[in-house]
């Protein structure tokens, strides 16, 4: 941009939200002070349309058309913990956001050690906690990411994990996004998590839409810290969100010799947008993504991996496999980029799609952007349908068609879900792509 | 190792050694873009009206449209009125045999160590030799055109089979394509035309020599390759250029046409000067490559070797159309010191049964970025589709760097897509399992980058190989892991 006028002009499709910005209550809180820089960001920016590259395949523009505007925390009344999927089979903390909003009555902590908290941002905003203070919006990409930006400027809760060091969680803990029926507008969500060094946690959340049609569009942005020689597992599931539009920014930044692994499952949803981006920032660490979207009807699943290696003698896996049904639409962009210093690199990138119907279609951008010599860094990307010999195979031994290929893509699936390391939790999954499979 | 920055160093101080300026007096057009520019070339060149007309569009549309900025290479704005768009070796008489040549031009070829006397005479070539824009001389065409095949250059085409050219000439790349597309539609001053009648086979290898000469001239090849029914065609290019500080502009195109059972195999070795060592200089070389498989059972294959330029801008792509048609892309690219190349290929499959397969070899060194970009589209109709694509990229030294930018786009669910790609050093281990047997650093290296490359080589013609074999040894004399 070359003229002053055009740095103060607002980008058309950023107007309706600009509007609203004046009703917030702006305090100051670590939240507060970063609404005002993040909604300018976002004037500039506007929502990406498909010209923009990393939006090339999505159009999220034409979700927006009617919808421009932010209701984070509307229609608060009770929802019934009947209507929501709690993971009964699993000991577990379990929060509860409705809309954007911490429920109370529906959460419940088991987990009490000095120090730990399992909560809310808005409290712990409200309080100024140190660890929020130091990392509230240090990750999220605020000038580059439209929807990041959006979501700093009104998003208003959302769950704050720390873990202080040397702290291993002894249960998983549970974050239950519920976003109710026949609303309009976005949701703004946010979440941060910030683990001490040598601690140890499991994240589950999960995103439930409810109602079968289409309601507002959740937009949400979770930060987390990797202390040193920590381990954080964090499974994103999206079973349970219907016709849901989802746009996600996950940040992660790594110590040395962390463990960090993400699992994103989606077996539901209309429209499904992932950002992951990880700055590995300590040596000997290692971080994983993997990904599993099984879609039918008109279902678009958008993953975008960035993995920035940083430093030396770090490992990155990604292993994205996608089932592509009907009219669905898989999308995948893993980005893999090795800093001059980040010798001794290995970093290795797998996406593999079977698309079952005529009108499925896949869209797979694997790329490696390598600036060190010493490295091993590989990705493949494969595309196809199920296998002729292998149908005839279970065909022979008795099983009829819609069987066999559900078996079959049950198994091509299940590679990624067996890298799950809950155990009750890789069950109830398989279970649950079991059902969709042959429903 | 003490012994690895030697040889470091060897090969970022080794210069250009095909770099010297043959002075032959050139007829150029005046410095700049305009209407009259372009009516200057066609003029100079005897066009017929139809001609002038088509660059006169393809201009004004290029003047609405905006240089690309989405590839992974950085240079300076290019000022292009500060272009000289024209410059042809003066006029001669009708050349009856080589003494007639100018005994400067004949000097460069042999500098270059491609005696045209001797590839007369050499496993039957028939050079096309482009000196400047303006083909010198046509060896031979005689034969050729015996068996039908026209093989000239395209200025000679466009008055001598002006249907032909007409019916194919922007039929593969469009005038729209690209920024460099109408630019070279608007300006382009020579290159070569190829017509393959039905049913035959030519008997040689068709090459040209491409060669930029005159200081401050952009050089505008055009080539159209028209392989008719059950024709098979193999059409070598090659280029060297002298030493030059400024940038010189090259923004080509080749198209290429097979149809039902022909088979077109078109190779390219490209060393043209890549700047010196502190990357002042050299060619930016923005090329805009397609074929098309028309018919059925057709076949493309691209081969190139990429040593030289600057700046390399440039995806051979085959559009897949006809049925159980076939579309093949070999590269291997070198960068050194601070050239840029962002190259790779694209594979349209529209036809059912279309098979098309992608083997790409990157070799990066000094201050280098090498980046393969491509892509592979399947549409909903082209059943049983498949796809195999290989990207290797392999980092000599520590401060350059590989990049890998494929779109895979399918919506056939018949389709069968398989995409790999690494990224390496030369592993310790087997430079040392090469020590242990006696051989030295540097031979070991030569040795594995040869192994590395082979893939490739072996689909060039044999003439080629050899002269490849030496580029790459001569751009990455003693490299190191």
């Amino acid at each position: 941009m070359t003229t002053t006028e055009t740095q103060n002009a607002v980008h058309p499709s950023a107007q309706g939200f600009s509007a609203q910005f004046g009703k917030l209550a702006v305090t100051n809180t670590p939240m507060g002070v970063a609404r005002k820089p993040a909604l300018e960001a976002f004037e500039q920016l506007g929502i990406p349309t498909t010209r923009h590259e990393d939006w090339k395949y999505t159009n999220v523009a034409a979700q927006f058309k009617n919808e421009a505007q932010d209701i984070t925390g509307t229609d608060q009344e009770a929802v019934d913990a009947s209507e929501l999927n709690l993971f009964p089979f699993l000991k577990a903390n379990r929060l509860v956001f409705v809309n954007g909003l911490f429920a109370h009555a529906l959460s419940d902590v088991i987990d009490e050690v000095e120090g730990l908290i399992i909560g809310n941002l808005a409290k712990y905003n409200e309080q100024s906690h140190l660890a929020l203070r130091e990392n509230y919006n240090h990750l999220a990409n605020n000038t580059k990411e439209a929807f990041t930006a959006l979501n700093t400027a009104f998003s208003k809760d959302g769950a704050f994990i720390y873990v202080p060091a040397k702290v291993e969680v002894a249960h998983p803990i549970i974050v239950v996004h519920v976003t109710t029926d026949g609303l309009a507008g976005v949701i703004n969500s946010r979440g941060l998590v910030v683990t001490g060094r040598s601690s140890r946690v499991e994240i589950i959340e999960s995103h439930q839409y409810l109602g079968s049609d289409e309601t507002a569009l959740t937009n949400q942005v979770l930060e987390i810290v990797v202390g040193d020689n920590a381990a954080v597992n964090y499974h994103k599931l999206m079973t349970d969100l219907n016709l849901g539009r989802h746009i996600g920014n996950l940040c992660i930044k790594q110590g040395a010799d962390s463990r960090f692994n993400t699992y994103v499952i989606n077996l539901a949803g209309q429209l499904v947008r992932n950002n992951m981006v990880v700055a590995i920032d300590g040596k000997n660490s290692e971080a994983g993504f993997y990904g599993l979207y099984s879609l039918h009807g008109s279902a678009q699943v958008d993953n975008h991996v960035t993995v920035n290696h940083n430093v030396p003698n770090c490992e990155s896996h990604q292993l994205f496999k996608g089932l592509l049904d009907e009219k669905s639409t898989g999308v995948f962009n893993g980005r893999i980029y090795v800093k001059q210093d980040a010798q001794k690199t290995n970093a290795f990138q797998s996406n593999k799609t079977i698309l079952l119907s005529e009108n499925a279609n896949t869209y797979t951008k694997p790329q490696l952007e390598i600036f060190a010599d010493d490295v091993k860094c590989s990705h493949g990307a494969t595309t196809g349908q199920i296998d002729k010999n292998m149908l005839f195979y279970l065909r022979a031994r008795g099983l009829d068609e819609a069987q066999s290929k559900a078996m079959l893509n049950q198994a091509f699936a299940a590679d990624v879900i067996s890298k799950i390391t809950n155990e009750p939790l890789q069950e109830w999954l398989l279970e649950q792509l079991n059902l969709q499979l042959n429903r | 190792m003490p012994e690895e920055i030697d040889i470091i160093d060897q090969v970022t101080q080794s210069d250009y050694k095909y770099g010297f300026v043959t002075n032959v007096e050139s007829d150029n057009a005046k410095m700049g873009l305009n209407e009259d520019t372009v009516r200057f070339i066609s003029a100079k060149k005897n066009e017929p009206e139809w001609m002038l007309e088509w660059r006169l569009k393809a201009f004004k549309t290029w003047l609405q449209m905006t240089e690309p900025t989405w590839a992974n290479v950085h240079y300076p704005k290019i000022n292009y009125q500060d272009i000289i768009y024209y410059a042809a070796p003066k006029p001669k008489k009708v050349l009856n045999s080589l003494d007639e040549v100018d005994p400067e031009i004949l000097d460069t070829f042999k500098k270059l160590g491609i005696p045209l006397e001797e590839q007369k005479i050499l496993a039957g070539v028939a050079v096309d030799v482009v000196m400047d824009s303006v083909s010198v001389k046509t060896t031979y065409k005689e034969k050729l055109l015996e068996l039908g095949i026209i093989f000239c250059s395209i200025s000679d085409a466009i008055k001598q089979y002006p249907d032909l050219v007409r019916k194919y000439m922007g039929s593969v790349v469009p005038v729209r394509d690209n920024f460099f597309a109408a630019l070279n539609s608007a300006v382009f001053s020579d290159g070569s035309f190829c017509y393959i009648p039905k049913g035959t086979r030519c008997p040689m290898e068709l090459s040209t020599y491409f060669r930029i000469n005159e200081a401050n001239t952009g050089q505008f090849e055009r080539t159209l390759i028209i392989a008719e029914e059950g024709s098979y065609v193999s059409y070598l290019e090659g280029c060297t250029a002298p030493m030059r500080d400024e940038n010189q502009l090259h923004a080509a195109i080749v198209e290429l046409v097979a149809m039902d059972d022909a088979e077109i195999k078109y190779s390219t070795v490209q060393n043209w000067y890549p700047g010196n060592k502190e990357g002042v200089g050299g060619i930016y070389n923005f090329v805009t490559k397609r074929g098309i498989c028309q018919g059925k059972n057709s076949k493309i294959s691209w081969t190139q070797v990429e040593t030289g330029s600057a700046i390399t801008w440039k995806y051979p792509s085959v559009i897949l159309k006809g049925e159980n048609s076939i579309g093949e892309f070999y590269s291997v690219a070198v960068t050194n010191n601070y050239q840029q190349a962002d190259t790779g290929t694209k594979m349209i499959h529209i036809g059912k049964n279309t098979r098309s397969r992608i083997v790409s070899k990157g070799i990066s060194a000094g201050k280098s970025q090498n980046s393969y970009r491509g892509q592979v589209k399947v549409n909903a109709n082209a059943e049983n589709a498949y796809n195999f694509s290989q990207c290797d990229s392999l980092l000599i030294g520590d401060r350059c760097g590989a990049h890998t930018f494929p779109y895979l786009e399918i919506s056939n669910k018949t389709a069968k897509v398989e995409h790999e790609a690494t990224t390496s050093k030369i592993g310790e281990d087997i430079l040392f399992y090469c020590n242990q047997r006696g051989l030295s650093t540097e031979t070991a290296v030569q040795l594995i980058i040869n192994g590395y490359c082979k893939e490739v080589f072996q689909k060039l013609p044999m003439e080629f190989a050899a002269e490849a074999q030496k580029l790459l040894a001569v751009s990455l004399e003693g490299s190191v892991g």
